[in-house]
């Protein structure tokens, strides 16, 4: 065991001081082997866009000007909302995760702030991209999709 | 002796506040990053707040702790507009209580507020801020006995700081040691197909297996030498250097400019007064 794993605990102050005292381990094995992707198309006027991976648009974006940091937290973002929903859906239908709060938060983030427009339907791709260093390919496993329509789709937050 | 030694140790953490020059740098320095990245930040809390709603904890404490991301909840320019007059203030003056105690609850409530695109540097952040928390040398006490508690306080806040620093180059070191994939070099190659991190600027020749096993060893003995070099006052500012260098050098490949700079912000807290002075005669010395 390194000295970075810890050991569950039902104490919630040796639980605080374990998840935010015991700083690391940074850039863990398991975390540089993958790489998380999102994958979005929409259709207006009955036409399907292009698939756009959002991570390598953001990354795009950011080393074309480093001045653009904010780029790679909208990175974080999409990464968050996508890990928590596969943690939380597992391989459920569309409308048993629909009312999701992090469902909805995901949505309204896609339809606000990445595509904008008034939409008809949305694809969305989550998957999880694994190196194999000895044939040199990367393969990706995929841990949700669904095809629907955002508009039905409740807000997240109300106020 | 044990008694001899035990005295020793624990008068030096009674004489005086121990390298207050310092420890007052290093946390303005702590507050100029927080405001800086705090600045940078605003406009993505502020959209992520329009779609994320913070959950607050049943207890009256947990309450209590998490009320400025309560207000952040609905309210989150005035969360971090009050957050920003805060570390202005702080910047001019002299750390007291009230103004660490603050600015911990600030960078704590900052990275509730800002944890759908945390990373490991806010962590780093709100807990660098905790041990600031002691690190005030005002108000200062009359009564002696108060006084010599609040110069302990002060001068473990800082070692502990210091310790925690180490802590994390010791169980990052160990865990790559401990890695195959880290000890072969391979992890190397898989960093550099991380397509959303990994910025394309180390040439070619610098990709083969060879320097894969260079910079993964590289990387390995940094930590694992920062962790002894940084006590002793001969290694002390050469391991520093290398240390900026190997964050800069991360910044710049793995595109983590946070991480890069909360790390070298801490690196303060292991300088003395003394290298201050040494500091400015060095700028007196220089022709202008």
């Amino acid at each position: 065991m390194s000295l970075g794993q810890r050991r569950s605990s039902v104490n919630p102050l040796t639980s605080l001081y374990a998840k935010v005292v015991l700083l690391g381990p940074f850039f863990e094995e398991s975390r540089i082997k993958t790489t998380p992707h999102l994958l979005v198309s929409f259709k207006t006027d009955g036409q399907w866009s292009g698939i756009h991976n959002l991570a390598e648009e953001n990354f795009a974006e950011y080393t074309r000007n480093p001045l653009r940091y904010q780029k790679l937290r909208y990175c974080d973002y999409e990464r968050f909302l996508s890990r928590q929903l596969s943690q939380q859906i597992g391989h459920r239908e569309f409308n048993e995760v629909k009312d999701l709060r992090i469902f909805r938060e995901l949505n309204q983030y896609l339809l606000q702030e990445r595509i904008g427009i008034p939409i008809d339907s949305l694809h969305i791709v989550y998957g999880l991209n694994t190196y194999d260093p000895v044939n040199a390919i990367s393969t990706m496993d995929t841990l949700f999709t669904y095809t629907y329509n955002p508009n039905a789709v409740a807000h997240a937050k109300r106020y | 002796m044990l008694k001899d030694i035990s005295t020793t140790i624990a008068s030096r953490f009674v004489s005086g506040f121990q390298q207050p020059v310092a420890v007052r740098a290093f946390f303005r320095f702590l507050v100029a990053y927080t405001l800086i990245k705090t600045l940078l930040v605003w406009p993505l809390s502020r959209m992520v707040m329009e779609h994320h709603t913070i959950t607050l904890p049943r207890s009256l404490p947990g309450k209590l702790l998490m009320a400025p991301s309560f207000l952040a909840n609905y309210h989150v320019d005035v969360f971090i507009g009050l957050g920003i007059l805060l570390m202005f203030v702080l910047l001019v003056v002299r750390q007291n209580y009230l103004g660490t105690l603050f600015f911990f609850w600030f960078t704590f409530n900052m990275y509730t507020v800002n944890l759908p695109f945390a990373d490991g540097s806010d962590v780093v952040l709100f807990m660098l801020a905790l041990w600031a928390v002691p690190m005030a040398t005002l108000p200062s006490f009359k009564n002696e006995k108060v006084k010599i508690v609040q110069q302990a306080c002060y001068n473990l806040a800082v070692l502990f700081c210091q310790l925690q620093v180490v802590y994390i180059y010791l169980v990052s070191g160990s865990d790559k040691l401990m890695s195959a994939t880290w000890r072969s070099g391979l992890a190397f190659d898989y960093i550099r197909h991380l397509e959303v991190l990994y910025n394309p600027i180390i040439p070619a020749v610098l990709q083969s297996g060879t320097w894969n096993i260079v910079f993964s060893w590289g990387a390995i003995l940094f930590e694992m030498a920062f962790v002894v070099l940084i006590w002793i006052r001969k290694t002390r500012i050469p391991i520093i250097i290398v240390g900026v260098l190997f964050h800069l050098g991360i910044w710049a490949v793995l595109s983590l400019p946070d991480f890069a700079m909360i790390m070298i912000v801490s690196y303060l807290i292991f300088l003395r007064d003394a290298d201050y002075d040494a500091l400015r005669q060095w700028i007196r010395r220089s022709p202008r």
